[in-house]
């Protein structure tokens, strides 16, 4: 690191520190769940529009943010019917799921485990 | 085995790795524009979501260094440019030569503390030089990579480059009389 650099860390105390990497290790997690749950969803063919209601979404832009997002990572496709788009989780989205429904499915013996190693 | 599992695997895997390696120097690039602590850590974590949803877009067009670096700027830029921030810009800058002001005379001999001289004059330079004479002396880019970063002309950066120096020789030379007086 340049000595410009040093000083300006020294000077402004600043820190990138493990707590920080913690929350947006989180956030991402956190984002990767509801993706999972918009992929689950979409094994039946459906528009954004139906999608939000049926998630009962407060932030409607938000689902769509996640939706183009998956779309461009090819876990989704999508066609036009009557003036709306429809989405359909691909091949590669439908494993996903697979794999997403497995975890949910181990989550409750996770738990147990988890809470038989603090009694013990 | 899973092709999708790896493919997950591998962003997260790679969001650790931009963390480890870029995460210092993001925070310090943040700060450069916004010269707040706080506020500099927040748009930091903002990024590295942000970067972490682009991932998938991430076509490999220029370094992964670089298309970090503008991720981080342009995100900082927005901020600044949102109607909030323009409201709140000037306290913070106020902030920030309150704290430079209070530091004792008799410090600034030592050379670490002339570094800080030097330091506290980028700051204060306006954004569109500040930026410049950061990634160019702080973290050594060439004009050219800077022009990728950036987005901008190559010889309108020299340019402006030229007028940055001149500005903080302008800076130090006011701070360096008051020093010796």
């Amino acid at each position: 690191m340049n000595s410009f650099k040093k000083s300006l860390q020294q000077h402004t105390n600043l820190q990138f520190t493990e707590k920080m990497k913690q929350t947006i290790r989180e956030e991402v997690a956190r984002e990767a769940i509801e993706a999972d749950r918009l992929l689950q969803l979409l094994q039946q063919p459906q528009s954004g529009f139906a999608l939000c209601e049926r998630l009962k979404a407060k932030q409607q832009s938000a689902v769509y943010v996640t939706l183009h997002r998956l779309e461009v990572e090819g876990l989704i496709c999508s066609t036009w019917q009557e003036k709306e788009k429809i989405y359909k989780v691909s091949a590669t989205g439908l494993k996903r799921v697979k794999r997403y429904e497995k975890a949910q499915r181990k989550m409750p013996l996770q738990q147990l485990l988890e809470e038989a190693r603090h009694v013990y | 085995m899973d092709s999708i599992m790896s493919q997950v695997n591998w962003q997260e895997e790679l969001l650790e790795q931009l963390m480890t390696d870029y995460g210092q120097d993001i925070l310090q690039l943040v700060y450069t524009y916004v010269r707040d602590n706080a506020l500099a850590e927040d748009l930091t974590q903002e990024i590295f979501i942000k970067c972490y949803r682009a991932l998938s877009n991430y076509k490999g067009q220029a370094t992964l260094k670089t298309w970090l670096w503008r991720i981080a700027i342009n995100h900082t830029k927005d901020y600044l440019k949102s109607w909030h921030t323009r409201h709140m810009t000037v306290t913070e800058a106020q902030q920030f030569e309150h704290l430079t002001d209070n530091e004792s005379v008799e410090q600034m001999i030592e050379q670490q503390e002339s570094q800080r001289t030097v330091i506290d004059a980028v700051m204060k330079l306006p954004i569109k030089y500040r930026e410049l004479v950061y990634l160019h002396y702080f973290e050594e880019y060439s004009l050219q990579e800077m022009a990728q970063i950036l987005k901008v002309n190559r010889n309108t950066l020299k340019t402006r480059l030229r007028k940055a120096r001149m500005l903080l020789s302008e800076h130090l030379e006011g701070s360096f009389e008051n020093e010796f007086i």
